[in-house]
């Protein structure tokens, strides 16, 4: 308890005095003290009660973004060793610098987005303000903390201690797999791309996700890019990412690109002043033209140049397997794709100068009776295949065998030189 | 430096001891074993060796289809489940446990009504270039009222390189016992020598020498272990006369027996041909086969049928004696017109038939049998529609008219009397039909193929490829007074394939039922490999059943196929035994 010469020496005295003098009641209360205090003839008066002073301890002072945790206590000091009722009170601003500045007045938050009356106090940074202008909300870019201590006397610590916390926003991510295709990346058929994106504050639901299909050369290539069913693929086990899904179906053959930008909130308010917001992957898609098809496998086998393949008992020639990125033998079943082979056979018999189409024969076989021959006499069977593209098979009739690509081990056409025994 | 590499490798190898991943096996038993049945509870136990971890938790699923099935059991070793369809039922089996690594386990288990199905089916698997194994062959028991049917893992034997050497140019067959359509074909080259893979079993090996002079043999070889030297023989020579009906001699004809070996393989024999005196020398890799036949084709022009004649008989160290009928007789069809409305010109026109029995001729090699009579005779009519001066046997016959391709009408030619002076050849007869799913719903896609039997078949006509549209409609056309072999397929594997063994444009119904399929799987792998086979032909024909007429060329046709994927797997769809 300080004495009356020891507060007259004391600065804070002289606030107190201020005080006084608007505090009528009070006033009042200590006349009444010293009135009685005088009856019994000595002199005593309560001392005047002094301001607590409080302060921020910022117990976790790395950068912090959205979502982040801030812990912080409260120093404070009560010169009276009065209780002390503390108000924490933090906004979300745009620029908490300019915090109840009337010149700036929407820069933070009116309402505050955490309250407390604890000495330690820890609170989550939220990602946006609560202000909305023309429906719009906006990113919080930081936070103001405002700690307020009052006594039990109602005296308030002046000033008010506050702390400002940057909010960093965190970067975006994306990522793009490699291009999926079922038909062999050829040109007309779709192409599955799939972005995973995410963002550790605003969340991979928010952000927003734009599609660029670069072509091969500028001019004169036709692509599309649209959504897959579904687009979006959540995935149970990673719950921080969304993978967003297209279907990209180019008319042309060459190298495409496929980018994806995606941007959180502040890269889309401003994707100029907040370069770090916005991020970008791309993917090449190399699309090829449809592929010729190739004969796989032959029944029976196909005899040498030259030799022929005896055949004593009505034979069934066949082609089990054809190769074929979008026409193959068999046939894929369910799919809007794929379609089967077509065939066409054709017969050299004995004394024929050329091989005549079995007119109608379009399945994978054909049999041959040598009930329908004389012993010893040779006879050709030959099929071509063709795919959707229906390539004409450009060798002579006299050539065996036949590549359209040149490519001797994808043949279109194949020829079984039969001896009838 | 080097006793701390020491240490540190011991340290490693403590380490792996330690981490053990590779030393944890697991295993699924399912109880009961072999095919559980509709109805009643099947249990799956865990089996799991030398897991450190401690016991394992697991994580078990059973599908049926894309449909999560209750069971008993979650999290222990063992579940159980009370299958209430027919089907395959996948169960997965995920162990785990701290510090070891066990393999998760699949299986596929079929479940059957309990009724039999008395289906039979090959499996063959081609394994596409690059593979070195050779094509199997097994026999699967189709159970009956099953959706699905899991072969589970297929394991296809690498099988070895058999090498050797001939002596000359020639076609090789080798035929694996107990697989005898898993055959393996290949060449040897001028100089003799050939190479092929094959399995490791006793194999039969047909070799048909491209010299003429050598008939084709067979050898019996019990281990193709390469280096295999087959010496061939120019066989036995055995003779005979060709006589026409009025018993004078028949030159030019071509003459060749078909005898079988002891494991009853069909060999044939040389080719003679008929010298000016009737006359003819022909080789055979024996004179003594069983189940021998004789084919005699007489010279084109002659009007005179091929001739074919088996008996248990014939003794060819004896000479074969052909004699064609005495009452046979000959017509010239010249002037004969081909009319459709009008004169046809240039058709085709190919007058086949079979004589009645025993007037044909006979054919002799100690024994004596009847010989049937085969009449096929090509021509072509001029721009007048008239036929060119050809013989023809005198018969109840029928001409094969092709005015063009893809067209063609059968029509009764009866020459027995006299030569018909017209063929009225009927134009194409058009069909619809629509395949439908129990009936009921459209089948789109369908595969219908027409394959000429009967007259048609005789004259050669090729078969017709046809597929349903999107309604399951197909439409085409069928010749006139014809009959085909029919082959039904559905490449969406929904419906079961289906055979009609003679069918003609009237008979077919409006709508075409097909009934669901049985989809076998499975998964291909050679054996002893981890690697699965893509790429490979896998196909289903008939075996011995009720279902299909499995003879002839019909056990080469595949009623399902499939090419294998990039994870081995294949599915195809074959009637579902009922």
């Amino acid at each position: 308890m300080k004495r009356p010469s020891e507060a007259a020496r004391d600065p804070s005295y002289l606030r107190v005095a201020g005080w006084l003098q608007h505090n009528r009641s009070v006033q009042r209360a200590l006349i009444l003290v010293a009135v009685l205090g005088a009856l019994p003839g000595c002199f005593y008066y309560e001392s005047i009660n002094q301001r607590p002073a409080v302060e921020i301890e910022n117990l976790d002072s790395a950068p912090k973004s959205p979502g982040d945790t801030v812990t912080l206590r409260a120093l404070m000091n009560d010169p009276d060793g009065d209780f002390v009722r503390l108000t924490w009170r933090a906004y979300a601003c745009t620029d908490a610098e300019n915090f109840e500045n009337p010149l700036v007045p929407d820069s933070c938050d009116e309402a505050p987005f955490y309250e407390k009356s604890d000495v330690n106090v820890s609170f989550v940074l939220p990602s946006l303000r609560t202000l909305v202008v023309n429906g719009e909300q906006f990113s919080a870019e930081s936070a103001i903390v405002i700690l307020e201590a009052t006594d039990e006397y109602g005296a308030t610590a002046i000033p008010r201690a506050k702390l400002i916390v940057p909010i960093l926003n965190k970067t975006p991510t994306i990522q793009l797999f490699d291009p999926q295709s079922t038909y062999s990346f050829v040109a007309g058929t779709p192409v599955r791309v799939i972005g995973k994106v995410g963002d550790d504050d605003d969340g991979p639901e928010n952000l927003v996700l734009t599609w660029e299909v670069i072509p091969p050369i500028a001019t004169g290539f036709n692509a599309t890019l649209v959504d897959a069913n579904p687009a979006v693929i959540t995935d149970e086990d990673d719950p921080a990412h969304l993978q967003h899904a297209k279907i990209f179906t180019a008319n042309d053959a060459g190298t495409w690109k496929v980018r994806a930008t995606v941007a959180d909130r502040l890269g889309q308010e401003d994707p100029v002043a907040h370069p770090d917001n916005v991020a970008t992957d791309d993917v090449s898609i190399f699309i090829v033209e449809d592929q010729a098809p190739c004969l796989a496998q032959l029944a029976p086998i196909v005899p040498p140049a030259g030799v022929a393949l005896p055949v004593s008992s009505p034979t069934l020639f066949r082609v089990p397997l054809v190769r074929d990125d979008l026409d193959p033998y068999p046939l894929v079943p369910n799919d809007e794709i794929f379609r089967a082979t077509k065939f066409r056979w054709s017969v050299q018999n004995p004394g024929s100068p050329t091989h005549v189409v079995v007119a109608g024969a379009s399945g994978n076989s054909l049999g041959l009776d040598p009930n329908n021959y004389a012993p010893g006499d040779i006879v050709e069977v030959r099929v071509e295949i063709f795919d959707r593209k229906n390539t004409p098979i450009p060798c002579p009739d006299g050539e065996a065998t036949c590549s359209t690509i040149s490519q001797p081990t994808c043949l279109q056409r194949q020829t079984w030189r039969v001896e009838v025994r | 430096m080097m006793r701390l590499a020491l240490i540190a490798s011991l340290l490693v190898g403590c380490a792996d001891l330690g981490a053990v991943e590779d030393s944890c096996q697991t295993s699924l038993e399912v109880t009961p074993s072999g095919t559980p049945t509709v109805g009643n509870q099947v249990r799956v136990a865990a089996n799991i060796s030398n897991d450190v971890g401690g016991v394992p938790t697991i994580e078990w699923r059973v599908r049926f289809g894309q449909q999560d099935v209750p069971f008993s059991g979650q999290g222990s070793m063992e579940i159980a489940f009370t299958p209430n369809e027919p089907g395959t039922y996948d169960v997965d089996m995920t162990p785990s446990s701290a510090g070891a690594s066990c393999p998760s386990r699949q299986e596929a288990i079929n479940v059957t009504t309990g009724q039999p199905g008395d289906v039979q089916v090959r499996l063959r698997v081609t394994p596409p270039l690059g593979v070195d194994v050779p094509p199997m062959e097994q026999v699967i028991d189709l159970p009956a009222g099953t959706p699905t049917f899991s072969l589970g893992t297929v394991s296809l034997l690498p099988g070895g390189i058999t090498n050797g050497n001939v002596g000359m140019a020639a076609y090789m067959r080798f035929i694996p016992s107990g697989q005898p359509e898993a055959v393996v074909e290949t060449y040897a080259a001028s100089n003799g020598n050939y190479n092929a893979r094959v399995q490791l079993a006793p194999h039969h090996i047909v070799i048909v020498p491209t010299d003429p002079a050598y008939p084709p043999q067979i050898f019996m070889d019990n281990s193709l272990t390469g280096g295999e030297v087959y010496s061939l023989s120019t066989g036995v020579a055995i003779t005979g006369t060709v006589l026409r009906p009025n018993g004078t001699p028949l030159a030019d004809a071509k003459i060749q027996i078909f005898q079988n070996d002891t494991s009853g393989i069909t060999i044939p024999s040389t080719i003679g041909t008929s010298a000016a005196n009737g006359t003819f020398t022909l080789r055979s890799f024996t004179a003594s086969g069983t189940n021998a036949r004789v084919v005699v084709t007489p010279p084109v022009g002659s009007g005179l049928p091929r001739l074919e004649a088996s008996s248990q008989a014939f003794n060819f160290t004896n000479q074969i004696n052909v004699n064609y009928g005495t009452s046979l007789v000959t017509r010239n069809v010249s002037g004969t017109t081909v009319t459709r409305g009008g004169a046809l010109a240039n058709a085709k026109v190919t007058v086949v038939g079979t004589l009645p029995f025993n007037t044909a001729g006979t054919i002799a090699a100690g024994g004596s049998a009847a010989a049937s009579g085969f009449v096929r005779v090509a021509m072509t009519a001029n721009g007048s529609g008239a036929l060119p001066s050809t013989l023809v046997p005198a018969a109840d016959l029928f001409a094969v008219v092709e005015p063009a391709p893809g067209d063609a009408a059968v029509v009764a030619f009866n020459t027995s009397t006299a030569v018909p002076s017209t063929i009225n050849a009927p134009a194409m007869l058009s069909f619809s039909t629509t395949a439908k799913l129990d009936g009921q719903a459209p089948l789109g896609g369908v595969r219908f193929e027409l394959v000429p039997t009967g007259a048609l078949g005789m004259a050669g006509v090729g078969p017709t490829t046809l597929y349903a549209n999107e309604a399951g409609v197909i439409a085409g056309t069928m010749a006139s007074g014809a009959i085909y072999k029919t082959y039904v397929s559905d490449p969406s594997r929904q419906a079961s394939p289906r055979f009609f063994p003679m069918l003609d444009a009237p008979s077919l119904l409006s709508t075409l039922t097909m009934s669901p399929s049985l989809v076998i799987s499975g998964t291909l792998q050679v054996q002893g490999q981890t690697n699965r086979i893509e790429g490979a032909a896998v196909q289903v024909f008939c075996n011995t059943d009720d279902l299909f007429l499995c003879e002839s060329l019909d056990r080469d046709r595949a009623v399902g196929e499939d090419a294998s994927t990039s994870q081995g797997t294949f599915e195809v769809a074959v009637t579902r035994p009922m």
